[in-house]
């Protein structure tokens, strides 16, 4: 019997097969219950007109219940949105991926969330330890414990 | 993407929309744990009114006391288990694999083949009952191979089902018994079927009870659970089993949460040793293998008499989620550390920026971050000692 993990991923799958994925967020791969990809844009009016990025998500066998690794991708000539929360290596500072991470959540729940973070902005800026961050950080960024001061992320 | 990744895993969408079989995707989907998108196994609710499979609601309770759809503070004390549910879902894995087949049998409506279909029909692991045989619902006649003593039954139900898809009311002689004793020709004793008299789901072996009583409002295994959330109620939590009534057996009451902390290995080992389970390995995997019985267990509890696993498939259960557990330990996300070890002094200084940053007030900007405040963990222990 398969995981429950993938049995999981395999419904929301399914789902997003069937009923698609809301309006500026497209499947682009997802071959195995290890990584799926997505383009993510933001539409109507925003600072990031115009602009789609990609977003990588690993599970493994303890999602849904730990959250899945999400990530912008910056290789291939992508590249992570240039955001307060975003770091230039794609990592996301969104409490959604870690503490604040629920196993009711799924996928496409948080490709719209971080979806609306971009909406949201204000001023394209990188994070202000960008820099740093960028030149200890661990390759999952779930081994990265943010803090969270933004309540609105 | 390949459809082999959702072929065998029943889900919602394998009924056809609502402008093609009304309400049927999003009762399917109802009966659904939000956590593991499996039909409720052992449902509980929580205060808040959220509802789950026992053991998905433990685990996720082993992470953070809250409900995981509303984050109303809750933890297992507050779990009650839900005999309804737990009988609408037993009645709907038996009709399940039943309805599929008139909804997506080809030809039975133009409509709905033409809805785009991306699955093939699958064998269904939830419902059993797929070697019945169907009239094709609109055109009236029956396929050849129906066996004749039960074309009457079929045929009506063919015609409502029919009638539904067209938007017309159902009739009010809606007869819900045809649908189970028409798919059943030859029950098994411990097969649910649906009473003659009241249409509960009630086991094949105790129909006649069941009639010779009147109809009693409850299937023989609910009593037992609702006695057992009056104990719940009535019982300070610290005297699990204790007032329990001679002849009930200590298997009905929950395992207690242990103090692992508190534990010498020996003791430990012991209570291992008093469910039947292997005393070896290190100590925080003795601890993670009693949590993991704890939960399963208690969950297994959950569930009314007639539903439980046997202790020993509980303790197979077990077996495999340790070879997952260890085999996951390898998987790619987790091992990527070699990076971090390398600048540890750098990460002893970002932890203590942390720490002392913890002190500082909120910043109550939200559209300012100070993201200097930042653990970052290098390794699997390190996370769970913080959590
Ligand atoms: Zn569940
Ligand atoms: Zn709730
Ligand atoms: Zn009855």
């Amino acid at each position: 019997m398969a995981s429950i993990s993938a049995r999981r991923l395999s419904k929301e799958l399914s789902e997003i097969r069937s009923e698609g994925c809301p309006v500026g967020i497209n499947l682009v791969q997802a071959d195995d219950f290890a990584t799926w990809l997505f383009t993510i844009e933001v539409m109507g009016e925003s600072l990031y007109q115009g602009e789609v990025h990609t977003l990588q998500f690993r599970f493994d066998t303890s999602y849904p219940i730990s959250s899945p690794a999400v990530q912008f991708v910056v290789t291939d000539g992508k590249q992570a949105p240039v955001h307060p929360h975003v770091y230039s290596n794609g990592h996301i500072c969104a409490s959604i991926l870690g503490n604040e991470w629920s196993p009711v959540l799924s996928v496409v729940a948080v490709c719209v969330t971080l979806q609306s973070m971009l909406a949201s902005c204000k001023k394209k800026e990188r994070p202000v330890d960008n820099d740093r961050y960028v030149r200890n950080a661990p390759d999952n960024p779930k081994k990265t414990r943010f803090h969270y001061d933004d309540d609105t992320v | 993407m390949n459809s082999f990744l959702t072929a065998d895993v029943p889900d919602p969408t394998d009924f056809p929309d609502n402008s093609h079989a009304p309400g049927l995707r999003a009762l399917d989907s109802s009966l659904r744990c939000t956590i593991c998108g499996e039909l409720f196994d052992g449902p509980v609710t929580l205060p808040c009114g959220h509802c789950f499979c026992s053991v998905c609601v433990r685990t996720s309770m082993s992470d953070k006391q809250e409900c995981p759809a509303c984050r109303k503070a809750a933890n297992e004390g507050h779990i009650r288990p839900n005999p309804v549910v737990e009988e609408v879902v037993a009645a709907w894995k038996l009709s399940r694999s039943y309805i599929l087949q008139f909804v997506n049998k080809p030809n039975s409506r133009g409509s709905i083949t033409a809805t785009p279909r991306n699955k093939k029909r699958k064998l269904n692991r939830e419902g059993e009952d797929l070697d019945v045989t169907l009239c094709t619902p609109t055109s009236g006649s029956i396929t050849p191979d129906t066996p004749s003593k039960h074309i009457k039954g079929k045929q009506r139900r063919a015609d409502k089902l029919g009638g539904n898809f067209e938007g017309t009311i159902p009739t009010s002689d809606a007869d819900e018994d045809e649908l189970h004793t028409g798919t059943n020709l030859n029950p098994q004793p411990d097969d649910i079927v649906s009473c003659p008299l009241c249409a509960k789901a009630v086991k094949y072996k105790n129909i006649n009870i069941h009639i010779d009583n009147g109809c009693p409002d409850l299937p023989p295994a609910a009593p037992r659970s609702s006695k057992m959330e009056w104990n719940k109620l009535m019982a300070p939590k610290s005297s699990w089993g204790k007032d329990e009534e001679s002849g009930s057996k200590d298997s009905d009451f929950p395992l207690p949460k242990a103090s692992y902390g508190m534990l010498k290995d020996k003791k430990l080992k012991e209570m291992l040793a008093e469910h039947g389970l292997p005393t070896t390995g290190e100590r925080t995997l003795l601890i993670k293998r009693h949590q993991q019985w704890v939960m399963a267990y208690n969950a297994n509890l959950d569930k009314s008499v007639s539903m439980r696993r046997p202790i020993s498939a509980l303790r197979k259960d077990l077996k495999k989620w340790e070879s997952d557990r260890a085999r996951q330990k390898k998987s790619p996300v987790e091992d990527m550390v070699a990076h971090e070890k390398r600048h540890k002094d750098e990460f002893a200084q970002l932890i203590d920026l942390a720490r002392t940053s913890k002190r500082a007030t909120k910043d109550p900007s939200p559209t300012r971050s100070s993201h200097d405040k930042i653990i970052i963990l290098d390794s699997e222990e390190e996370l769970e000692m913080r959590i």
